[in-house]
């Protein structure tokens, strides 16, 4: 059931260009992962059970992306590369669960229902490396010193889609300095809902 | 950047509010946005409903969309620090003191 026609107001076409384009392209191949294999991850994000697909490391790493991410240490990354998830995929599976997470909160924040699953596409991943991609202070490699905006760098796609959707929902990484941008919200009510999210969330940083 | 933000925008602002929801965050429309948020993260189905419709009276349709938003986005970005291992920086451990926080990474 969709409430949500009542909510509509200026400005949200682009959110919601963006998020259908996006939600289209999580069932075609990424980077390191198939286009089935990030419906899984769509799946485990929702709690649902993924029988059969996902090799047992990656299904934990989708779980723990995106229902206990505060509890990740640098052990339990190891821990999964130890097991066959290299740390390329892993960031596909980050930013694949993360953005997933993402959606499902606008939608629910509408009174909307969660999205159908994308179509799943056929084709093989496209095994990209990022050039100067390496670990540093961080637990996945990085093409430059690791932050927010930097942290899923080894995967180029994923990063793109990233920084496209974190613009379209608050703000583009040059508006942040802007501290009277107004979207719906004054400034310091769009930070006043980060901040009791990431509280919510025990996020550290 | 709340504490920067509402300096700018010449705003009193009480951070505690952000952990401890019987303290007003004196921001407009702070208690509902905060209510909205909580239940919208929390997936409490229940209270999610009254407390759109009481941000929607306070604040308008706009606002409802904007927090949705905005709350989507720092679901994203919480989970991809954590589970990236981004180091936390000396200025978020001072606002983590502010906030009351007991610890912060990085300590």
């Amino acid at each position: 059931m969709d409430n949500s026609d009542h909510l509509a107001t200026p400005g949200t076409d682009a959110i919601e260009a963006v998020i259908d384009e996006q939600w289209s392209a999580i069932g075609a191949a990424g980077t390191w992962m198939t286009g089935e294999e990030r419906i899984d991850l769509v799946r485990i994000s929702r709690g649902d059970i993924v029988s059969a697909g996902l090799d047992e490391a990656t299904t934990e790493a989708g779980g723990l992306v995106a229902h206990r991410a505060a509890s990740i240490t640098g052990d339990i990354v190891d821990g999964l590369e130890a097991r066959g998830l290299s740390r390329e995929r892993y960031v596909e599976v980050v930013g694949v669960v993360s953005r997933t997470v993402a959606i499902d909160t606008y939608d629910r924040g509408l009174a909307r229902s969660p999205r159908a699953l994308p179509a799943p596409r056929a084709g093989a991943p496209s095994g990209l490396r990022a050039d100067g991609a390496r670990r540093r202070a961080g637990w996945v490699p990085t093409v430059g010193a690791i932050g927010p905006p930097t942290a899923l760098d080894a995967v180029p796609s994923e990063a793109t889609a990233q920084e496209v959707l974190h613009s379209v929902l608050y703000l583009a990484y040059g508006e942040m300095a802007d501290l009277h941008v107004e979207r719906g919200l004054t400034r310091p009510q769009m930070e006043l809902v980060a901040g009791r999210v990431s509280y919510l969330n025990h996020c550290r940083f | 950047m709340l504490r920067a933000s509402s300096l700018a925008a010449d705003e009193q602002l009480d951070l505690r509010a952000i952990t401890d929801r019987a303290v007003d965050p004196l921001i407009e429309g702070g208690t509902a946005l905060l209510a909205f948020v909580t239940a919208l993260v929390r997936n409490d189905t229940r209270g999610l409903d009254a407390a759109r419709d009481d941000l929607r009276a306070t604040a308008g349709a706009a606002a409802v969309v904007r927090a949705s938003a905005v709350a989507g986005n720092f679901q994203m970005m919480n989970r991809l620090v954590d589970a990236t291992g981004v180091p936390i920086g000396a200025s978020m451990r001072s606002i983590a003191i502010d906030l009351g926080l007991p610890s912060a990474r990085g300590e």
